[in-house]
């Protein structure tokens, strides 16, 4: 770590939770990894000394960089610094706003426009922006399912994948609705099984499929309600291995595509190339191939990567815990949340803060 | 003020006529620029325009000038900071005409030791497109001059297409020399994406639905319409994203940050 910190680094909540990031046999709903990490982040807050709002920030970056985020591919993690990285900044100097074109019509302000003598309630401020984040976090999924019953009426509702917020989301629905599910099995992970499983245990009628078949049965579907793992920030999907394939399959039927997540995963990061080199990972290949037939395939490569790339014109609705929004939009929601000197967390020039 | 405002004026109409086929980038700068140096903020510089002090505002004026015009020459930097990790290594890289905001970020992306070739069209009728080619080989890039006709050929090999631009409107379209919207088309038809690098000075607040909407005085270098045009307008669906200053933006962002500058 760099020499910019004092002596008092705060790195038991840090190392535990470093430790808990590594650990990749864990299955970790997106909502749990958010929670820990709002709270991590609140105690470096509160327990870390610093004497300008600056210092945190580069305290909060350094935290960032010490985090195994590439490793771990969470990208929640980074988007929840990000988010905590905007608060403390908007403490410090909360007239600066965003970059825009107005950013030839600011002259270079002085760097400190708080004094460093109200510095306890400054602290205040920021952790109290912490709680308010913390709250958001919580009520995501709830603000989310509340609006099922808009958006689902009787009709034939296809998923891909397991995600509890769709799942969730659908029983909702279910109170008032008469609806059928359709749930590809989403090889290789054959996650649409559990999906499957849980909404059936919730009294839905459900339909489990081969994700071949998928395209065969889009025409008798009238909307597809999916999941992601991280939205881009041009409205693009990082999604279950698969997802493309049936977005691609539903612009052919004019089905809609609609994803449920919270705004916990939007994340202001492009795709830089068709060939995910940083976008995607590839895992190990005993969902596909199990280790006891793995000499049949031994002249074989296996390749199974997680991730999927759907672009933002192939989904018609996004359901956030703000609301709905076209993909179109969250250029705008993406420079609300966040600061555009945070968007890259890796950039060296961590010191050039102001 | 109403001396000083018409001298801006005649500079700026002097200047525009001057630029030759830029004339859409020099008439938005200009604009932005006389905003910039004349706008009054509530805060400390009351007193420099209340005060009868004319030597107090005229180098009031001036430092704003000289801030406005090291945020423009940092702009090209930042551009290239951004744009250069959508080049991998082993892309092909296709351009049209010369663009300096392009060759920064083919240049950075040089400098960050990324193998890559460029196709450059050649861009009749001034056939600037050699220009470019010349300054990418004397940087030790591969670059290929290619027939502006050969596009479609050329297409189905090239992995994404970045082009500068002289303005871009109101709705995110693209406004470049002539030759870029036949190769965005090309581009969409064989799905591979469209970029554009441009400054966020060159923001201009226009809104054509049409390429005859397009100002006559941009279109054409002299008064006979019977010429040529030399810029083409290319509508907002054709584009993935734009390199800007301001950050990575997609076309709907554009509306936003005009309407922010002057709202």
């Amino acid at each position: 770590l760099s020499s910019g910190i004092n002596a008092e680094w705060p790195l038991r909540p840090g190392e535990e939770f470093n430790t808990y990031l590594k650990n990749k046999t864990l299955r970790r709903p997106s909502y749990v990894i958010v929670t820990k990490t709002v709270a991590v982040l609140r105690e470096l807050v509160v327990s870390s000394t610093w004497h300008h709002p600056t210092d945190l920030i580069r305290i909060l970056k350094l935290y960032a960089r010490y985090l195994p985020l590439k490793q771990s591919n969470e990208t929640v993690v980074s988007n929840i610094v990000r988010r905590v990285l905007k608060i403390v900044r908007e403490e410090c100097s909360p007239t600066e706003g965003n970059a825009g074109l107005s950013v030839f019509f600011k002259k270079d302000s002085p760097k400190s426009s708080v004094e460093t003598g109200d510095q306890n309630e400054l602290k205040e401020n920021i952790c109290a922006g912490i709680e308010e984040l913390e709250r958001e976090v919580e009520n995501s999924k709830n603000s989310i399912i509340k609006m099922a019953l808009e958006h689902i009426t009787d009709e034939v509702i296809l998923t891909y994948g397991y995600s509890i917020t769709v799942r969730d989301f659908l029983l909702h629905g279910h109170r008032k609705r008469n609806f059928r599910l359709v749930v590809c099995e989403s090889g290789p992970s054959l996650k649409g099984h559990q999906m499957a499983r849980e909404c059936a245990e919730g009294g839905l009628d459900t339909t489990l499929i081969a994700d071949s078949a998928a395209f065969a049965m889009i025409h008798i579907v009238n909307k597809i309600i999916i999941g992601t793992h991280t939205i881009m920030a041009d409205g693009a999907l990082r999604a279950l291995n698969g997802t493309h394939q049936l977005a691609l399959a539903a612009k052919h039927y004019a089905v809609p595509v609609i994803v449920c997540a919270a705004l916990y995963k939007l994340s202001p990061t492009h795709l830089c190339s068709y060939d995910h080199d940083a976008f995607n990972k590839v895992i190990g290949p005993e969902m596909m191939v199990p280790f006891r037939n793995a000499n049949l395939h031994s002249r074989v490569l296996v390749s199974n990567p997680e991730f999927d790339y759907v672009p933002g014109d192939l989904v018609e609705l996004y359901i956030t815990n703000i609301g709905g929004h076209a993909p179109s939009y969250f250029y705008r929601i993406v420079s609300e949340l966040y600061h555009f000197k945070d968007f890259d967390l890796d950039s060296e020039t961590s010191h050039d803060d102001t | 003020m109403i001396p000083y405002d018409t001298k801006f004026q005649e500079l700026s109409s002097r200047l525009k006529l001057a630029s030759g086929t830029s004339r859409t980038s020099v008439a938005s700068g200009c604009d932005l620029f006389v905003r910039f140096i004349t706008l009054r903020s509530k805060s400390l510089e009351e007193d420099v325009w209340d005060s009868k002090n004319f030597d107090n505002l005229k180098n009031h004026l001036v430092e704003r000038g000289k801030h406005f015009m090291k945020r423009l020459s940092g702009s090209r930097k930042s551009i290239a900071q951004l744009a250069y990790p959508f080049i991998m290594d082993g892309v092909t890289v296709l351009t049209t005409s010369m663009s300096r905001v392009v060759m920064e970020i083919l240049a950075k992306a040089h400098e960050k030791c990324k193998k890559f070739k460029v196709l450059v069209t050649i861009s009749e009728p001034d056939k600037r497109g050699h220009r470019m080619v010349k300054e990418l080989r004397s940087r030790d890039i591969t670059a290929m001059p290619i027939l502006d006709s050969s596009i479609g050929f050329v297409m189905e090999r090239v992995d994404f297409v970045l082009v500068g631009a002289e303005g871009v409107v109101e709705n995110g379209g693209l406004i470049n020399y002539i030759g870029t919207y036949p190769v965005a088309v090309m581009a969409r038809s064989l799905n591979k994406p469209f970029y554009v690098a441009v400054e966020s000075f060159k923001f201009y607040r226009m809104y054509p639905l049409r390429q005859t909407d397009l100002p006559n005085e941009s279109k054409y270098l002299s008064e006979d319409e019977a010429e040529h045009p030399v810029v083409d307008y290319t509508p907002p669906q054709y584009i993935n994203k734009l390199f800007t200053d301001l950050g990575v933006l997609t076309p709907s962002a554009v509306s936003d940050e005009l309407m922010k500058l002057y709202i």
